[in-house]
């Protein structure tokens, strides 16, 4: 089931001036492939999870349309849409066991769709052994690990074969090591259901590791949508740039002066045809190949080495943060102390330059 | 570092508390077991210095009694009859206060009402509407109730007034206790009900769950821990009826000439301090104790079972 939200906006009263409001989602226009993991993805209050909420009917948008497939949802309510959720903190029965969470929304249905005792026991038997329940069964949701009761909301909302899957950060109640193996876990279950994914996150690697597709939010503006490979390696704007990747890109206060990119005092690259103005530039930490020679370079502060590669601490003084950092290959020996110079040459793809004042891309 | 259980300090300052306790709360407690297992135990006689024997005879004096009868018959069908009903009403009346918005303060607060005002002051008010003045033929006016039972045509019914029937006088009671246990019921499943995380709600909506199946299935389990504690303390309450009896019929526990009909094991309790037989009252209090002890460990038995998480 493929969804279509066109200019959707939601806004809020304002909690402290009357008749102000808030506005959490503005003109949300794009649409989600039939069969799709999605992921929405922003800082919080970026209107990501209120998105989420009204493409699951619990909220009502203040103007614009859902269509899942040709249908409008609009003003339907949440029951009547199909769509199954898996909350941040669960939201499981505690009083009910692990097998009556998931008959629950079975036991719901009425007229044609009622189901026999045994159609309900073997759909639910057969939507734990895809989460790999099975055998917890008869336990209660305090009985359970965080990342077995995150298996049972998945099994409860997949139960009743909804039309579209919603998840609400559904990994941030677990820890790193679970969080790994549950991503993975998702990506394997939307792939045997087909169903279509929505999931939100605030994880930018969480969001890139699985999604076939991503959607930057920002203080409720879609910033980017496309495949997590293409927004990281092309960004639209320096919000993009600067949210996706660990570690984060370096930005420097730069200039174009005389068709070259100058940071600092040193010359980066010939933008030609380009007048002279402040820019920003952004250069991602695996942009940079150590080089005797290289065109930018700044004080060494620290080497982190971690096995398969290892970091390049270094101050430069254009640099918005107080150091940069490279990745740079183990083999790389860089034997330097403290404060000894350091230069790097740069993979020209990995080097974004985006207008001062818009902080829109300037391609070149 | 001291052993804490032995800490003189500690224990001085317990100390006043202590002393209060045993001054006022377990001296009358072993007391009391005394006095009802000393045969004919009489505050008067022992005055004159005169010996009992131990034995049950005060309780084979108190469970002969035609009236004590009566009167265990009256607690007990006061608990049955108004423990649930409250409690339901209750119920109703919180998950109704919880779903609205505006006025929800004010609501809470009339609701409250009850609980702050005294016991007495109610019955009389009661016992006002319910009244009638004069008797038979000669009836001149009637309180609000018959007022408006007249309204549709009805007759008036004479609820607690002389020669007013003990089914009467049963209902305007429990209309009463029901009435009064209200606000305190309600504050705590209010409490209950707002402690239980909306998403539960939201999830049930999703999941197209109709407002009875929410009810049942996800209300009443989630506060089953508050229904739990008001049921337990309102059979506790119950069972130890009285200020509201007085309060409507003042200290003859009935209609006037009906010799006390709508009286309650408290109710005799009190009744045999005047006449000294302080063995009898003591053997009362300590059967009313055995009954809440054994109705109160059926409440835990059965919540234990029922009760979620």
């Amino acid at each position: 089931m493929k969804i279509v939200l066109q200019n959707l906006t939601k806004t809020f009263p304002s909690r402290n001036k009357k008749g102000e409001t808030v506005v959490a989602v503005s003109d949300l226009d794009f649409e989600i492939p039939d069969g799709k993991l999605i992921g929405l993805l922003g800082p919080s209050g970026c209107g990501k999870s209120t998105t989420l909420y009204m493409i699951c009917g619990l909220q009502k948008p203040t103007s614009g349309k859902i269509f899942f497939g040709d249908s409008d949802v609009t003003g339907l309510e949440p029951e009547h849409r199909g769509v199954g959720l898996v909350f941040q903190n669960y939201a499981l029965y505690p009083h009910l066991t692990v097998r009556q969470n998931i008959l629950f929304p079975l036991q719901n249905l009425k007229g044609p769709d009622k189901l026999s005792k045994e159609e309900m026991l073997s759909r639910a038997t057969e939507a734990a052994r895809l989460v790999q329940i099975d055998e917890l069964m008869e336990r209660k949701p305090s009985e359970l690990s965080g990342g077995q009761q995150q298996r049972v909301a998945i099994a409860r909302a997949l139960v009743k074969a909804p039309r579209v899957l919603l998840l609400d950060e559904p990994l941030s109640n677990l820890d790193a090591r679970l969080r790994l193996q549950t991503r993975e876990e998702i990506k394997r279950i939307q792939r045997e259901t087909g169903v279509t994914t929505v999931f939100v996150t605030h994880d930018q690697e969480e969001a890139m590791s699985i999604s076939d597709m991503i959607v930057v939010m920002k203080e409720g503006v879609v910033q980017q949508i496309g495949e997590p490979q293409r927004v990281y390696d092309d960004p639209e704007n320096l919000f993009v740039a600067k949210f996706l990747g660990t570690p984060p890109i370096n930005v420097f206060d730069a200039s174009v002066t005389g068709g070259f990119l100058c940071v600092g005092g040193d010359r980066l690259f010939e933008m030609p045809g380009e007048a002279d103005r402040e820019v920003v530039v952004g250069i991602r930490p695996e942009g940079f190949v150590p080089a005797g020679d290289g065109v930018i370079g700044g004080k060494l502060v620290n080497i982190e080495v971690m096995g398969r590669d290892c970091s390049v601490v270094f101050s430069n003084p254009a640099c918005q943060k107080p150091t940069v950092r490279a990745i740079v290959d183990s083999d790389v020996r860089i034997a330097a102390g403290a404060d000894a110079p350091v230069r790097f040459n740069l993979k020209k793809n990995k080097v974004f330059v985006f207008d001062r004042t818009t902080e829109r891309r300037i391609m070149f | 570092m001291t052993d804490k259980r032995n800490n003189p300090k500690a224990w001085l300052y317990l100390l006043p508390a202590v002393i209060l306790l045993l001054i006022f709360s377990f001296y009358p407690l072993i007391n009391t077991f005394r006095m009802a297992f000393l045969n004919g135990y009489n505050g008067l006689a022992i005055i004159g210095g005169e010996k009992f024997t131990f034995g049950v005879e005060n309780f084979r004096t108190v469970i002969n009694n035609v009236d004590f009868k009566l009167y265990l018959r009256n607690t007990v069908l006061l608990c049955v009859l108004t423990v649930p009903i409250s409690t339901v009403l209750a119920l109703l009346i919180a998950v109704a206060l919880n779903s609205i918005k505006p006025l929800q303060k004010v609501f809470q607060t009339v609701f409250f009402l009850p609980y702050v005002t005294n016991s007495i002051a109610i019955g009389m008010v009661f016992n006002a509407m319910f009244t009638q003045v004069g008797v038979g033929d000669l009836v001149q006016t009637y309180g609000i109730i018959n007022n408006i039972i007249g309204l549709f045509g009805a007759e008036p019914i004479n609820f607690v007034n002389t020669g007013s029937s003990w089914g009467a006088n049963m209902f305007v009671v429990c209309t009463y206790i029901v009435w009064h246990a209200l606000p305190f019921k309600i504050l705590v499943l209010l409490g209950g009900l707002q402690n239980v995380n909306k998403q539960y709600y939201e999830a049930a909506k999703i999941d197209a769950t109709s407002k009875t199946r929410t009810f049942f299935r996800i209300t009443v389990p989630l506060v089953s821990p508050m229904l739990a504690y008001v049921v337990i303390t309102s059979f506790i309450g119950g069972f130890k009826e009285y200020s509201s009896i007085v309060g409507i019929f003042g200290e003859s526990m009935g209609p006037a000439g009906s010799s006390g009909q709508m009286n309650t094991i408290v109710g005799y309790v009190y009744n045999m301090l005047p006449k000294s037989n302080l063995g009898n009252a003591s053997a009362a209090s300590l059967i009313l104790f055995g009954i809440i002890l054994v109705v109160t460990a059926i409440n835990g038995y059965v919540s234990k079972k029922k009760v979620h998480y």
